[in-house]
């Protein structure tokens, strides 16, 4: 290897290039949990304590205060990468959908499956703008769904001015709990719910776009540059 | 294009290679973390504001933590909020292991309190149990878990100051959160998650838990975390102040006592056990289970006095993965260190990355130090055409080599945001007719 540095050293170099351009993913500054209590502080503290625990969780959901950070797992610029991510086998029985439904009633929405069909409604989303390149595409939206109810076989969505208008299915991903598709973009602007159809393992489809557009606030989303937006109940940071 | 098939069929067998001697390795890991608060003076301060000071060892191996260093035995030392944490690194499961863990951890902390100095002080705040859960049977193992063993796992765990118990599905894990747990109450607590655990991992079929208590005990999300959390009074009444004696409501109606749980629990768990631990962790739960020793709730303030045998802490995969090391064709070293994932740069003819789960670490090495991997990553050294980007954690999946990485991060599964109370109830009821 002639005059190159020792392995450890550059080591070092990859890692320190890393922490500059991308720096870290600080995810893990928050408790899950109540702190303990002190001891010998069960009774009237302890009765506090819980009353203020139970508060602050009853707070949390009326309001909605900030949840942990999501950190994309988007692709960087790459030709190996498939433009939607790898199709994750839907389980039978559905599995629990992890992603935070939003905290607010006035987003949860009415099932639109007939009685005798698959029901189901969309527990919460988030849609998010990445200006990573995505194959041919410069940029692209990645869109969050988290699915309360039977388990369809794939969601197909339609967003004008994303994908070049093509649909994209989003799948289930396991690792998320969520059915996930990224949408390419070839620039800024104005793009627009299509449609969002659930494809169920006996063939039928529920139309689910007003749904969708209802939960979104309406069918429009806006792209900026370099403004990396997101929309819907994407966690803050 | 076959430049780039080329490549991608060395990755393969170097994969191949890798499995393969992972075969041989122990399958269910175990990760241990503490968290203490900091005083200084006897006041609370903000341990991000000093580890950095602390110089503990090497550092940005974890790219979704900046405050994480990575010791040489392969434990982490990082801030987890306001508190300091000390994490061992995940082990396998086999005799002796969680007397190893705690003597690890014990070790740890005495480590820190040197580095801390006099004036700083260490309290424990919280311990958080990993068991490795293949991701697919994460949401089922959550549910049975909380069912059917989160009442005697918080028996187990915490004593009569801690709050309740955290389950949360992580990528590749099931972590469980109580209280500070130190001595014969960490190693109690920590044989019996595991073998809950692979009980719960182990069911295939919904009607198998059936033997065992269904609890219906009022679960939480998790604060500001993906989770469920499981509250010391979820049960009805204070399950840290009636302790064997609290009445648990049971799914279906009726009601159980806690000791009963206990027993049934324990006796699933421990079949699941036979011949991955050793007699004595065995007999030392049998014995707390029993009455013969007792629980943590019924401890009074100072639990050390329960040592057992201390082992001096042998070295572990993450700690032999930070040496560099140096091949006939080629050196490598860490670039990236996690539970889900190890990165190595290779250097030879040319700078590629091998990628290893974090479960095949162990095989990895020993494959690499006997020499079985030189050949397909020399070959893969020797290929030229289309540079193959890492950049996506399902590429993680399997042991292969790359041309490049992308952002260290982005490689990494991710933590959901926290659960929603309809989400709770989801996930714990999603397995049905358990």
């Amino acid at each position: 290897m002639g005059v190159t540095a020792p392995v450890e050293r550059q080591a070092a170099d990859v890692i320190a290039a890393d922490v500059a351009r991308y720096g870290h993913d600080d995810t893990r500054q928050r408790k899950g949990m109540p702190p303990p209590l002190p001891m010998g502080c069960l009774g009237l503290t302890g009765s506090v304590v819980l009353v203020t625990i139970i508060g602050l969780l009853v707070g949390f959901f009326i309001f909605g205060q900030p949840i942990t950070p999501l950190a994309t797992a988007g692709p960087s610029p790459t030709a190996t990468l498939p433009p939607t991510p790898a199709p994750s086998p839907t389980p039978s029985p559905p599995p629990p959908p992890p992603l935070s439904p939003r905290p607010s009633p006035s987003a949860s929405l009415t099932p639109s499956p007939s009685a005798a069909g698959p029901q189901g409604e969309i527990g919460a989303y988030c849609v998010r703008v990445e200006h990573s390149e995505l194959g041919e595409f410069l940029s692209y939206l990645e869109w969050f769904l988290l699915w309360l109810g039977d388990s369809p076989e794939y969601f197909e969505l339609i967003v004008r001015g994303a994908n070049d208008g093509d649909p994209v299915t989003l799948e289930f991903d396991p690792g998320r709990g969520t059915w996930y598709g990224r949408l390419g973009l070839r620039g800024t602007g104005t793009k627009q719910i299509v449609s969002l159809v659930a494809h169920w393992p006996d063939g039928s489809t529920t139309d689910l776009t007003g749904e969708m557009i209802e939960a979104f606030g309406g069918d429009e989303i806006e792209v900026r540059y370099p403004q990396e937006d997101s929309y819907g109940d994407c966690p803050a940071g | 294009m076959f430049a780039l098939r080329r490549s991608a069929a060395a990755s393969s067998a170097f994969g191949a290679a890798v499995a393969a001697a992972h075969r041989s390795q122990p399958s269910a890991l175990v990760g241990v973390e503490h968290e203490f608060r900091v005083l200084d003076d006897g006041r609370p301060i903000d341990a991000r504001t000093l580890i950095h000071g602390l110089g503990p060892s090497q550092r940005d191996l974890d790219p979704s933590d900046p405050y994480a260093y990575r010791l040489p035995d392969g434990s982490v030392v990082t801030c987890d909020g306001n508190e300091i944490e000390i994490a061992i690194p995940p082990v396998p499961v086999r005799p002796g292991f969680a007397a190893a863990a705690e003597a690890r951890l014990a070790a740890l902390r005495g480590d820190l309190e040197a580095r801390l100095g006099g004036q700083r002080t260490l309290v424990g705040y919280s311990t958080h149990l990993s068991i490795s859960v293949p991701d697919e049977r994460l949401a089922h193992v959550v549910s049975a878990f909380v069912r059917h063993y989160a009442a005697a796992q918080m028996l187990l765990l915490d004593g009569a100051q801690g709050v309740g118990l955290l389950v949360r599905p992580r990528p590749g894990r099931l972590e469980l959160g109580g209280a500070y747990a130190t001595d014969r109450a960490l190693r109690t607590a920590l044989v019996f998650a595991v073998g809950a655990t692979l009980e719960c991992l182990a069911r295939t079929d919904v009607g198998e838990g059936s033997a065992l208590p269904v609890l219906a005990p009022r679960v939480e999300p998790a604060r500001d975390r993906f989770g469920v959390y499981v509250d010391r009074t979820a049960f009805g009444g204070d399950l840290y102040v009636s302790g064997r004696e609290t009445a648990l409501p049971l799914r279906g109606g009726g009601l159980t006592d806690a000791q009963t749980g206990l027993a049934r629990t324990w006796a699933a768990a421990r079949a699941t056990l036979a011949g991955r631990v050793g007699g004595p962790e065995l007999d030392e739960v049998d014995a707390v289970v029993a009455g013969r020793q007792p629980l943590p709730c019924e401890y009074g303030a100072d639990i050390r006095s329960t040592a057992g045998t201390r082992r001096r802490p042998t070295q572990t995969a993450y700690g032999l993965a930070l040496a560099a090391r140096q091949r006939p064709d080629f050196a490598l070293a860490p670039v990236m260190l996690t539970w889900q994932l190890a990165v190595f740069l290779v250097a030879g003819q040319r700078r590629v990355f091998a990628a290893v789960p974090g479960s095949q670490l162990a095989g990895f090495l020993i494959a690499l130090d006997a020499g079985e991997l030189d050949a397909s990553i020399a070959s893969y050294l020797g290929q030229r055409g289309l540079p193959r980007t890492m950049s996506h954690p399902e590429q993680a999946r399997v042991a292969g080599l790359w041309d490049r990485i992308g952002a260290r991060r982005r490689l990494l599964p991710l933590d959901p945001p926290p659960m929603a109370r309809g989400q709770v109830a989801s996930l714990v009821n999603a397995a049905g007719a358990h």
